[in-house]
């Protein structure tokens, strides 16, 4: 492993009390790269994220950013370290204000980025910044939580099926939105059931299994490749 | 009804009364158990220790100064016993080992305050400015337990603001709801946890120190301001505001007007409301609003 990568996953086990979910996953991306992380429903893409933000203690293996060790750290150690996560689910704050929500993320001294700057980016959040989390519509509340996670200036932003629930439309926005961020050179990994938002965002892709990632590419490979792709993702 | 209500405005005004304090007391139990997840078994022995406060220190007549130090030393005594508390429980994982774990301290505390305040009932004095009655349709009332509802009053809205109004409020709804999302966006929950434990048993203490003129400071009276606070944060359901306000107004006027009413089946009446609750809004009256996935 190189000095430019932003992220390092290396031999990573966890999981839950009982069961270990990941085992022995080494990913990398690189500052400024685009990862898509794929897999069928149950494969650990989930588990995976969480266990490098912290959410999920690791059992065994290392996970650095940019260098710096943060295996088994608290969630806030991590998120300091430079990680933003936008989970599955959303997970917006229920009974908070979208300016709530926004606010408490802002992490004061690094400064790139502003509640401000988040509505210019999404101004349908400053529409809707006095509504409480709990009345956003789907598209809405994934807005406000990639706002949320932009709020701490990360220079890598996990991404767990953003087009989740979302109608078509929602979609495209979304994507765009993402690839926005994309252009301005931050990194991501993103987890995605839409192939095509995550071939368009990513420049590479890993594919899970079962805990294992059993295949990595550049995105133009894979999709060059038809019968690989069949066998992995059983799509076209 | 009308005339109900004139022959029995003391009792309604002491049941008020009652209510404030408890709602002092049991606030920071609600709060948290919504935050931290954690059944506080010692919220009762901080509100005692609150009371002793006021055995200590106010003498046979407290001056108003001596009043408002005692105020200010209960709630540093409660902010440092629940930090304590915060720090020995965040790393047990398990709800039964966190309950055995504060009772556990309970009854250290409850066992050291009675080897030192003995195990008699110490009565506490009315601080001196506050002794007055006012007239209350012809009938004399005292002005201390109207400052009790005042007390009350004045600490909801400022729990209020602070909770609907401020980044940090903000802070602690959002742990309520969702800790480990409240984590993911880099902010260390456990002196979030800490602080609200914290200013819950300084509460806790403050009003067991109001409450000590009217309720008297004694062995046992942990418990029963324990069970209180408990059917409290069951009623108005847990880690709200507005719930342990009304859980709290529930309980202080079954107790007072059932005392009153129904003398000997007055506790049987308190249980009643719980299970009246339990059974038609198992989250209580006034929930916190969890859903952290909607
Ligand atoms: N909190 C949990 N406790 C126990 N097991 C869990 C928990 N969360 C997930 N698992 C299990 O871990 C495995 C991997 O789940 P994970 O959510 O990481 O998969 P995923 O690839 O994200 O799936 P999906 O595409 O459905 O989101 C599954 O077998 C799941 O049942
Ligand atoms: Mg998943």
């Amino acid at each position: 492993m190189n000095g430019d990568e932003l992220l390092e996953v290396e031999n990573l086990a966890a999981g839950y009390a009982g069961s270990r979910v990941l085992d022995g996953v080494s990913l990398t991306v690189g500052s400024g790269e685009a990862v898509a992380l794929l897999g069928r429903n149950g494969a650990g893409k989930t588990t995976l994220m969480e266990a490098i933000m912290g959410m999920v203690t690791a059992m065994d293996g290392r996970v650095r950013i940019d260098g710096k060790d943060v295996t088994g750290k608290a969630p806030h150690v991590v998120s300091k370290a430079g990680v933003g996560i936008v989970p599955q689910g959303r997970r917006v704050f229920a009974p908070l204000t979208v300016e709530e929500n926004l606010e408490i993320a802002l992490r004061k001294r690094s400064g790139e980025w502003t509640v401000e700057r988040v509505y210019d980016l999404m101004p349908r959040l400053r529409e809707r910044r006095t509504n409480l989390g709990s009345q956003l519509s789907g598209g809405e509340q994934q807005m406000l939580a990639i706002g949320r996670a932009l709020l701490g200036s990360p220079r890598l932003m996990l991404l767990d099926e953003p087009s989740d629930g979302l109608a078509p439309k929602v979609v495209e926005q979304v994507g765009e939105i993402i690839l926005d961020l994309a252009d301005t050179g931050m990194a991501i990994l993103i987890v995605e059931q839409n192939l095509h938002l995550a071939f368009t965002v990513s420049d590479r892709l890993a594919i899970m299994r079962k805990g294992e990632i059993v295949h990595e590419s550049s995105v133009v490979d894979f999709r060059r490749d038809e019968q690989l792709a069949h066998s992995l993702l059983g799509v076209g | 009804m009308l005339a109900w209500f004139d022959a029995n405005t003391a009792t309604i005004l002491n049941g008020l009364a009652l209510g404030a304090v408890l709602f002092l007391i049991a606030v920071g139990l609600s709060l948290v158990f919504g935050t931290m997840d954690v059944l506080n078994l010692a919220h009762g022995a901080v509100s005692l220790m609150g009371a002793y406060v006021g055995v200590a220190m106010y003498g046979a007549a407290p001056t108003t100064g001596m009043f408002f130090l005692a105020m200010v030393i209960a709630a540093v005594i409660g902010f440092a016993a629940g930090g304590i508390l915060a720090g020995m429980v965040s790393p047990v994982r398990n709800h039964l080992r966190q309950a055995l774990l504060t009772l556990g301290m309970a009854l250290i505390v409850a066992e050291l305050l009675q080897e030192v305040f003995g195990p008699e009932v110490r009565s506490v004095p009315v601080p001196g400015f506050l002794s007055s009655t006012i007239n209350l349709m012809g009938n004399p009332y005292p002005v201390y337990r109207l400052a009790m509802v005042a007390a009350g009053v004045v600490v909801a809205i400022a729990l209020y603001i602070i909770l609907e109004r401020t980044r940090a409020g903000a802070i602690v709804r959002a742990t309520v709801a969702d800790r480990a999302m409240v984590e993911a966006i880099g902010i260390r929950t456990k002196v979030v946890l800490a602080l609200v434990f914290g200013g819950g048993a300084a509460l806790a203490a403050v009003g067991g120190l109001l409450a000590a003129p009217i309720l008297g400071a004694q062995p046992g009276l942990d418990d029963q301001i324990l069970l209180l606070a408990l059917v409290i944060v069951v009623i108005g359901g847990l880690g709200s505001l507005r719930g342990a306000l009304l859980g709290a107004l529930v309980v202080g006027q079954v107790q007072t007007i059932g005392v009153s009413v129904v003398n000997e089946f007055a506790s049987f009446l308190l249980f009643a409301a719980l299970a009246a609750v339990l059974l038609f809004r198992p989250q209580g009256l006034l929930p916190a609003r969890k859903g952290a996935h909607v």
